[in-house]
């Protein structure tokens, strides 16, 4: 296997575009091939995320996107895994890249979803589910985190305030964030008193529905050494699943995928947690983060929720959680998000995150889940120097 | 293995749909250790038995955890609000149903005794007992 690097990121706005799914992707990829100041003919194949395209009645991405960049001799493959394709795209990337195929591939994930009114994206996000018993018999995406809010709720004795702690904290962070999708402070009462969606879910608990795209090109390490003397370097990349439907797991405050990918993902780097300077997870709900804090090893389980009320994931503290305002506030365009988070790691490494910097950050690490833990991907990234 | 046709699951989601609609609740259940699931199982996901039969459990059981759903997708946007619940039958596996006429948590203890009632909507109807 070989060392695998990112050499270029790029990433759109995140929130309502006006630009179809082609369109950003491609957008995103472009930014991507300026930054890493590539020839694109260099580029052998191009793998994205992507869970909803046929919202906008049209299959078969791949080519279109490659198309437009114009790289149409070039393959192109779409992979879906619900809210983790973006990561999944990555992954796969990074095994053609480390397994000797490819040179020098683009990733990236998009999603548009805005032109559907809510009750109509409800329904597509619910097909995500194990819809057969889960989204057919009425629960939405929001549901299914409300129901396990509710089960950790019962086991640890945690509060919805905890959890609203989590989405200011979040909000907060998207405020230095100039592709957050929501950039607006809240406070305990805007969450409190925000609208129930799926209690004891509100409004300020969840991410929202944003369109987006965001891209980055791997190289082998002799290869990225051409671009750059600094590559940021890939020191893992695994992912694990779980049992697709909730009601056939044993434990509803946890999800198996992310403890098995997350300890794969530390062994393959050869690292502790505590080595990790700051994580950027899949808080599509509140609860989805304290989850993720627990199920990384970042907290004792059962205390992931009183830490972010102790504010123990705030940029500054040990354990800086989402400091790009995470899915909560910078956006969630679901197929993009995996991608996004890389962006935002690699942005990190370089020193680049302006206001929201993690301090002297060398390595970060990317949790991002589809579904509800049916696919989870965990990526740790490092600038070696 | 020339022109074997695979084996089919024991029991199809179509035919399980059936029973439901007949008022029964009919899941998967493995010989070998005993392990109950309502989801299709050609292997069990336990002890990777492939000894998997047919089996119709209890239509009452006990509400695990659920949700209040005030936003719901479109084929449950007349019974809003409703409860969506993880539930524990009595004999037989952990499903997922919903639970009309919810509209906040008072109304639905954690571990309130509920029971399978057949309906016109997909998935399974659960009403308080
Ligand atoms: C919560 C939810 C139902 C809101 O639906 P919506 O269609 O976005 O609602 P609206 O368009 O009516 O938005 C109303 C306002 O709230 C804001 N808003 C929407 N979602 C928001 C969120 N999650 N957090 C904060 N503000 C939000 C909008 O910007 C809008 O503000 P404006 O009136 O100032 O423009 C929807 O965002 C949702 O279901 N989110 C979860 C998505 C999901 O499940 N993703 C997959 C998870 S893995
Ligand atoms: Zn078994």
């Amino acid at each position: 296997m070989r060392d695998v690097c990112v050499v270029g990121i790029g990433s759109t706005k995140y929130g309502k575009s006006d630009l179809s799914a082609r369109e950003l992707m491609a957008s995103a990829a472009q930014g991507a091939i300026a930054d890493a100041g590539i020839d694109p003919d260099r580029i052998a194949s191009g793998i994205f995320g992507n869970a909803f395209g046929v919202a906008e009645k049209q299959g078969h991405l791949g080519p279109l996107i490659m198309t437009a960049l114009g790289l149409d001799t070039k393959p192109a493959t779409v992979v879906e895994t619900a809210c983790a394709s973006g990561g999944t795209a990555f992954h796969h990337g990074y095994r053609e890249v480390a397994g000797g195929f490819s040179d020098a591939v683009l990733i990236g994930g998009v999603e548009r979803v805005s032109m559907l009114d809510t009750l109509t994206a409800t329904t597509y996000f619910a097909y995500g589910s194990d819809f057969t018993y889960e989204g057919g018999t009425g629960c939405s995406f929001p549901g299914l985190y409300a129901t396990m809010a509710r089960s950790y709720f019962q086991r640890y004795g945690a509060t919805e305030q905890d959890l609203a702690n989590v989405a200011i904290k979040n909000h907060e962070n998207a405020l230095h964030n100039p592709l957050a999708h929501l950039q607006k402070r809240i406070t305990m009462e805007d969450v409190m008193g925000s609208m129930k969606v799926a209690d004891p879910l509100k409004l300020y608990d969840a991410c929202p529905f944003s369109d987006g795209a965001a891209a980055a090109i791997l190289c082998d390490e002799k290869t990225a050494r051409e671009f750059t003397d600094t590559p940021i370097f890939v020191e893992a990349s695994a992912r694990a699943g779980s049992i697709a439907a909730l009601h056939d797991r044993p434990d509803l405050t946890s999800l198996p995928g992310a403890v098995l990918a997350g300890q794969t993902a530390l062994q393959q780097a050869k690292l502790t947690v505590d080595q990790i300077d700051f994580f950027e997870v899949h808080d599509c709900f509140t609860i989805a983060e304290v989850a993720a804090s627990e199920d990384l090893g970042l907290f004792k389980k059962g205390t992931g929720a009183k830490a972010a009320t102790d504010g123990l994931t705030r940029i500054g503290s040990k354990r800086p959680i989402n400091p790009s305002g995470g899915l909560k506030a910078k956006g969630h365009p679901v197929g993009a998000t995996g991608a996004g988070q890389v962006v935002e790691v690699v942005k990190q490494l370089r020193g680049e995150a302006g206001g929201r910097q993690v301090e002297n950050a060398r390595r970060g690490l990317t949790h991002n889940v589809g579904a509800t833990g049916g696919t989870v991907v965990v990526n740790i990234l490092s600038r070696r120097s | 293995m020339a022109d074997v046709e695979s084996p089919r699951p024991v029991m199809s989601l179509k035919e399980q749909r059936e029973e439901l609609r007949n008022g029964n609740v009919v899941g998967y259940h493995c010989k070998a250790c005993g392990e109950d699931r309502f989801s299709p199982m050609l292997r069990c996901p336990k002890c990777k038995s492939g000894k998997v039969e047919r089996r119709t459990f209890s239509k009452t059981g006990t509400v695990v955890t659920y949700t209040v759903q005030s936003v719901a997708s479109e084929q449950f946007l007349n019974e809003t609000p409703f409860a969506f619940a993880i539930i524990k039958l009595d004999d037989g596996p952990t499903v997922s149903g919903w639970i009309p006429w919810i509209a906040k948590p008072k109304d639905l203890p954690m571990g309130q005794k509920v029971e399978y009632v057949a309906s016109y909507k997909p998935g399974m109807m659960f009403e308080k007992r």
